[in-house]
């Protein structure tokens, strides 16, 4: 095989191969002549300058170059990002503001047409006292409506009154 | 005189900066007929060489004669930047690669440092 480096060996042989007998380290190229030391850094040299060349290689963008996206897709991308943003307002900022997970939870979490009511916490003083307040439920209001059932007061007057009689009637007939 | 004694007479004549850069320059010039062969059979009466002149440039030099006879000489220099591969043709001002070219150049790179090495091989197994 003829080839660059082969016939450089070849030749460096060629050249060394003066001294008779010599043993296997000096058979290409005895210590001391000029030359074999730059030979051998040269060669290791040129190795590391092809591999960081072919690394380099590797690196570049036009090798790597990016995607190309169609009409369709920057399409559905930008109604991705337009969704996406929506659901920014209207969802993680609203949460991101609440003072605690309660005010989450009374916190609306869709965005509300403009004509609609606006939040409790939003409206001014005259707003609120303008709107009607919300009747005022006490204890005994509770209690009496736990224990309501479908008798009528005149109905329960009626029943008192024939217990009363049916018991002075008994006592009228153990007395006797 | 064969070639590597009159390379080792300049050697010895001059200083160690001149011996490294004459050294290196022999190494480039058999690397160059080594990488000539990248691409296939070498057409009859052609002389190509292909090289990696340092990390970022590599050189494909052709030279050949027409049917007349006329002679014809191409110098491709390809420059490997940070933002592209960029080519320039016997001194005209350089032109960014097609994606193509580059993955051809890139293949050619690779084929060329697989030879070098196995080439490199056997004589660095004598040295040792």
């Amino acid at each position: 095989m003829q080839n660059g480096y082969l016939n450089f060996h070849k030749t460096m042989k060629k050249t060394v191969l003066t001294k008779p007998g010599a043993g296997k380290e000096t058979l290409l190229l005895p210590k001391g002549v000029p030359g074999r030391e730059y030979f051998l850094q040269v060669i290791a040299a040129r190795d590391a300058v092809v591999d960081r060349a072919i690394m380099f290689f590797e690196q570049n963008p036009s090798l790597n170059p990016p995607i190309v996206e169609d009409d369709d897709a920057i399409t559905k991308r930008r109604q991705l990002d337009v969704a996406a943003t929506a659901f920014q307002s209207a969802v993680i900022r609203p949460i991101s503001n609440a003072d605690s997970l309660a005010n989450v939870a009374l916190t609306p979490t869709v965005v509300e047409p403009v004509h609609s009511t606006p939040h409790p916490r939003l409206i001014t003083q005259e707003q609120a006292s303008a709107q009607p307040k919300p009747a005022t439920v006490t204890n005994r209001d509770l209690s009496k409506a736990l224990t309501a059932d479908e008798t009528t007061p005149e109905k329960t007057v009626d029943m008192l009154g024939e217990a009363r009689s049916l018991v002075d009637a008994v006592f009228s007939r153990s007395t006797k | 005189m064969t070639v590597f004694s009159k390379l080792l007479a300049v050697v010895s004549s001059k200083t160690p900066e001149e011996k490294w850069s004459e050294a290196y320059r022999r190494a480039i010039r058999e690397e160059a007929k080594v990488g000539g062969k990248v691409f296939g059979p070498i057409p009859k009466g052609t002389r190509r060489e292909f090289f990696c002149l340092d990390e970022h440039t590599w050189v494909w030099h052709e030279e050949w004669n027409d049917e007349s006879g006329k002679q014809h000489i191409r110098t491709t220099r390809y420059d490997i930047r940070p933002q592209g591969i960029f080519k320039a043709q016997n001194n005209q001002p350089y032109k960014p690669v097609t994606y193509l070219e580059a993955v051809n150049l890139y293949t050619a790179a690779k084929r060329y440092r697989a030879m070098i090495k196995a080439e490199l091989a056997p004589i660095l197994q004598n040295y040792r």
